[in-house]
């Protein structure tokens, strides 16, 4: 057999590797920054700078930019190795790289600015979202070019999670992205209501399934065995552990809208399936630690096992306890809670951050062809790391306890022990700042890492192209009489792409189908009207300034809640809304039923200064809402949109829809006159009022009608 | 090297799996024939799933079935492990078995024989007497397989033992957590490696762990049942219907407490607090959860000025307590009762009552209708400015400030 010379190219795994350590910074600095404002409301400061639209910027860098570098850092070393072979074009390897880095810069540039699409974890605009489709093509392009000119016959099993990985991010982010522009950074997604809320979280849970956990389950098959010189415990367990994983994970996504207005049978099903994710999720934990069997004295002495060790194990409660979060009785508790913040806490920090550190440990020094600066430096990292994690963490669970034991208590006479709101948040202060606390150590530690990197880096030199020989591979393959049966799809990766798509593709047609197409999903309610042109302006502006992050719209039937907030929300309630705005955690109160709850000079008063209306409120401040007016010229285009949509707004409405605006306008000022609040009648603040005050009422209205009837 | 050892094992494995399917069928026929007690009526046998009783019985059978089978596996491996022992093994779970359909077979003749007589007679929470001894007897015998299991497993660990400190094999024994995982040991684990090698990594085939694979049969089994009851039986409730009866049972025992609490107020029961206790109570209340809308001492904000003579919806205490425990929504006053106790409430309508013509600084324009009081209810009112308690004044400027 002929051997032929090839070389690795390591200058693009250094690339992904620094922009990994440099978004690491900035979305943790960022994340460590929002926390406080819970604590310190006046660290809001200026519009850009608020929390609904600084969250975004923090979850979207930790998760694009952060992992997502350190995804393609991992990727594009071991893919390599792993296929015998250089990537298949450097060209594409740079427009890949460049192309990521500018969407970053791009999030960073709109995020603040308030231009989002209000779903979350996919705030990006239209236009960012066709360029992170086309940058995602390019990388799966390289990846398979280089798989198809590999050395090596047999895939090994980290490629089979790359190759799913990639897979199904296209599924779930073209699917998901699919909106209507209505001008250059403005859309609607097409779905409404319960329809978009399935959508969005068939594409957020499996966000965390396809970007946070398969492509670092391949990593984990490649660094750990190795790191520590050890063969892999089970080829069988990786087998079914991997399509058992990607079949079940995809079917999950309901369970984040556990009593919702989602239909019973889609809530069931997201249970069922979400419980049968614990053993393929820790198939891997396991195929992760065993492989450490017989290693154990390494990881004493090597750092890099430990940052490894702690994050499988973090993976593995990660991954228990989220099932369990997904029993409808726990769910009831979590939900809307801090509890939930914990649990994704332990995974991206225990997991994602802890291998991302173990990676760099190892690869920096590897093709810097020098040895790790301090390593003393790197085990104070550990240990920091390790206890920032608890300090974040359990402070966290306990406030999610708090809260919710605070929620759902009644007198014994079946009154609300704790009606006003405000006191369930104040309460919870000091585990803020545990919380924060947690949150600085764990940075302090990525700052001594990104430091003991660059003294390694310093006193290294890069080998941009690593020299490589391995044998060509032989027109036909002649295989072992007892070869195990799945070795025939590990030769042939189109068939593997293939197979893996259709496997993801099941649990969401089946969720997804039955909720568009038959009727009975969604009852429709007859007083539900669309948007007025002033309601959609301050429903836009209530997108933009995010309020969703911290206010729920969706009262779940239990009794504490529909107490406190008032009837539960019901599905035909949201068939308008593009997009929807249920939320995930309730900072503040629920709105779903806030129309007529309060004058709108309460609400007038309320944006201006929270804490006039709600003493205490941690609440930041709306004043520029009072000056800004309201962007009529774009109103047109949206009911245009609207109308497009679906949205039965009469003929040519959009046309006189700006005089309806303004009518609507002025008796809201006019009203706010009476109350001695002097206000020009197109500032933003009107049209947010407008929306407030409309949020809830259709069904008052519903109620109005019908209940009089005898 | 693997191969051998597969070959010892084959026989013993080859017994045991006889031996679970046995079992598996066994249970199967007796389980068919439970569901031929009841004759088939136009219902199915669907009406079974609504009795309480049946429900919890299924359940204990399911999760000894469970057991059996992790059992099961457990022997399986304790089998695998087990070196030059496998025709007496095999002898062994040949006896079990034997013994096992001696048992159940005689166990079924005496149901066929007895139930019919019974089942019309008794009746066990709605279940027919011979259905309800059926199920016992089910887990009875349940209960002696997983006995006669476990007692197998411990002769082969105990075996084994006693195999290894005679022999003193050189290998080290395994544990019992290893076989409970199906792992190889390391100084064997070249016997399972295979031939490839990624990059300098090479992959053990390792069995599944015994209780990883069992515990994922038993996820898929709580799925299936999960949703069976939900959505085919329609046994277990669904949101709503829980729902509705968390607010039932919420309302009963609201009821049962009004009418133990001497306290319970009504519109026509509310009565005029004049003392300071009372008054103070309500103060602080109104500072709470009033005073954004109303002001600091009444004067009236967003909400209405209470300190004067004219009134939106009526100023007698009853109106005011009527208003605050319904409120009036369209004018954006909530109902406050599900915040407030009947006698808080009325707590609260006497302190309004108490600020009523104190004039404070910045009042609002009158709004509503002139309310006077009628007759001595009207000196029993400037009785109370004696007792009033006199709000901190506190800055209120910030309140009302406009742009």
């Amino acid at each position: 057999m002929e051997i032929e010379k090839f070389q690795y190219d390591n200058k693009i795994v250094k690339n992904f590797a620094y922009a990994t350590i440099l978004w690491g910074l900035v979305g943790m600095l960022v994340g460590l920054w929002v926390s406080l404002q819970l604590i310190y409301p006046t660290l809001n400061i200026f519009p850009i700078t608020s929390f609904g639209r600084l969250r975004p910027l923090h979850t979207n860098a930790v998760i694009f930019a952060f992992v997502g570098n350190g995804i393609f850092m991992g990727v594009y070393y071991s893919l390599q190795r792993l296929c015998k072979a250089r990537m298949f074009s450097d060209k594409l390897s740079k427009i890949h790289f460049w192309g990521w880095q500018l969407i970053i810069v791009a999030a960073a540039l709109t995020l603040p600015f308030g231009i989002t699409t209000g779903k979350e974890y996919a705030e990006l605009e239209w236009p960012i979202d066709i360029a992170i489709a086309a940058i995602w093509v390019v990388f799966g392009w390289n990846m398979f070019g280089t798989i198809l000119k590999r050395r090596e016959r047999h895939l090994y099993v980290a490629i089979w999670f790359y190759i799913a990985t990639f897979v199904t991010v296209a599924v779930l982010h073209i699917v998901n992205s699919i909106e209507l522009p209505v001008s250059f950074l403005k859309s609607y997604p097409v779905y409404a209501g319960v329809q978009d809320a399935l959508v969005q979280w068939w594409y957020g849970h499996n966000a965390v399934a396809f970007f946070l956990t398969t492509p670092y389950l391949g990593l984990m098959y490649y660094f750990i065995p190795k790191v520590a010189d050890r063969p892999v415990y089970s080829y069988r367990l990786s087998i079914i552990h991997f399509w058992a994983l990607i079949f079940l994970y995809i079917w999950a996504g309901p369970h984040h809208l556990l009593y919702t207005a989602l239909p019973d049978w889609a809530q069931s099903v997201g249970v069922a399936f979400s419980v049968m994710l614990i053993a393929p999720s820790w198939g891997g934990m396991i195929n992760g630690l065993l492989t450490l069997r017989g290693a154990w004295d390494k990881v004493r002495e090597s750092v890099v096992l430990k940052f490894m060790v702690v994050a499988v194990t973090a993976y593995g409660m990660a991954t228990f306890e989220g099932p369990m979060l997904s029993i409808k009785k726990v769910n009831s508790i979590a939900h809307f809670t801090d509890w939930i913040i914990a649990h994704v806490h332990v995974g991206a920090l225990g997991w994602n951050g802890f291998l991302t550190f173990g990676v760099l440990y190892w690869l920096i020094p590897k093709i810097f062809r020098t040895s790790l600066w301090s390593t003393k430096l790197a085990n104070w990292h550990f240990w920091l790391g390790s206890l920032g994690i608890l300090f974040y963490a359990i402070p966290m669970y306990w406030a999610g306890f708090t809260q919710y034991l605070m929620w759902q208590e009644f007198t014994p006479a079946g009154y609300l022990r704790y009606p006003n709101f405000l006191e369930t948040v104040t309460q919870l202060r000091p585990m803020y700042m545990m919380r924060s606390l947690g949150g600085t150590m764990y940075l302090v530690g990525f700052i001594m890492m990104t430091y003991n990197l660059i003294k390694t880096i310093k006193v290294g030199n890069l080998l941009e192209n690593e020299d490589a020989e391995a044998p060509a591979l032989t027109k036909v393959y002649v295989g072992h009489a007892k070869d195990h049966w799945h070795r025939w799809i590990e030769r042939r990766p189109i068939q593997l792409m293939l197979v893996a798509l259709v496997v993801i593709l099941i649990g969401g047609l089946v969720e997804m189908v039955p909720t568009f197409l038959i009727k009975s999903n969604i009852p429709t309610i007859s007083s539900v009207k669309p948007y007025s042109p002033l309601e959609l302006q301050g429903r836009d502006i209530y997108v933009r300034e995010g309020c969703y992050l911290c206010h729920s719209q969706m009262v779940r039937p239990l009794r504490f809640e529909t107490e406190r907030y008032g009837e539960y929300s019901k599905a035909g309630e949201f068939v308008y809304d593009h997009p929807f705005q249920w939320g995930s955690k309730r900072t503040g109160p629920d709105l779903a039923r806030v129309g007529g709850k309060y004058p709108n000079s309460w609400h007038y008063n309320h944006m201006m200064d929270p804490t006039t209306m709600s003493p205490g409120s941690i609440m930041p401040t709306y004043p520029f809402l009072l000056d800004n007016p309201i962007d009529t010229v774009s109103t047109p285009g949206k009911i245009r949109a609207m109308i497009k949509l679906g949205v039965p707004y009469p003929k040519d409405y959009d046309k006189i829809a700006n005089k309806d605006l303004m009518a609507q306008a002025t008796t809201i000022a006019d009203n706010l006159k009476t109350d001695k609040i002097e206000t020009l009648n197109d500032r933003e603040i009107i049209a947010v009022i407008a929306y407030l005050q409309k949020l809830g009422r259709d069904l008052k209205v519903y109620h109005l009608i019908n209940d009089k009837k005898p | 090297m693997k191969k051998s050892i597969n070959n010892k094992f084959e026989t013993t494995k080859a017994t045991a799996r006889k031996f679970l399917i046995t079992m598996s069928a066994l249970l199967l026929s007796i389980n068919l024939f439970a569901q031929g007690d009841k004759p088939a009526s136009a219902d199915g046998w669907m009406w079974l799933f609504g009795n309480g009783l049946f429900i919890t019985l299924l359940g204990i059978i399911v999760f000894l079935i469970i057991i059996i089978t992790v059992l099961g596996g457990v022997l399986k491996n304790v089998a695998r492990f087990t070196t030059d022992r496998k025709n007496k093994n095999g002898g062994n779970v040949a006896t079990v078995i034997a013994f096992i359909i001696f048992l159940s077979s005689a166990h079924t003749v005496s149901a066929q024989t007895t139930t019919p007589a019974v089942a019309s007679v008794n009746n066990y929470m709605g279940l027919g007497a011979g259905m309800f001894f059926l199920m016992i007897a089910f887990i009875v015998l349940e209960i002696i397989i997983i006995w006669v299991l476990i007692s197998m497993i411990q002769s082969f660990v105990k075996r084994e033992t006693i195999v290894t400190e005679t022999v003193k094999a050189k290998k080290t024994e395994p544990t019992f957590i290893d076989k409970l995982s199906g792992m190889v040991p390391i100084e064997e684990e070249e016997s399972i490696m295979l031939d490839h090698n990624y990059d300098g990594i090479r992959e053990l085939d390792n069995d599944l762990p015994t209780w990883w694979k069992y515990g994922f049969y038993v996820t898929i089994v709580f799925a299936v049942i999960y949703l069976t009851i939900h959505h085919v039986t329609k046994t277990s409730d669904l949101q709503i219907a829980q729902y509705e009866k968390s607010m039932e049972a919420g309302r009963i025992a609201k009821e049962e407490f009004q009418k133990k609490d001497a306290n319970n107020v009504t519109e026509n029961t509310v009565k005029l607090y004049t003392d300071k206790t009372h008054l103070d109570d309500a103060a602080n209340l109104f500072k709470d959860n009033c005073a954004v809308c109303h002001g600091k001492l009444g004067e009236g904000v967003v909400g209405p000025n209470l300190t004067d003579e004219y009134w939106i919806h009526g100023g007698s205490l009853k109106d005011i307590f009527h208003t605050i425990t319904n409120g009036w929504p369209d004018k954006g006053m909530k109902s406050w009762q599900a915040d407030f106790s009947p006698l808080k409430i009325d707590e609260l309508a006497s302190y309004i009552k108490s600020i009523s013509g104190t004039r404070p600084p910045n009042g609002k324009a009158p709004q509503g209708d002139v309310y006077k009081e009628e007759g001595t209810a009207k000196s029993d009112s400037t009785k109370t400015d004696s007792t009033k308690v006199i709000a901190p004044a506190i800055d209120s400027t910030k309140v009302g400030k406009k742009k």
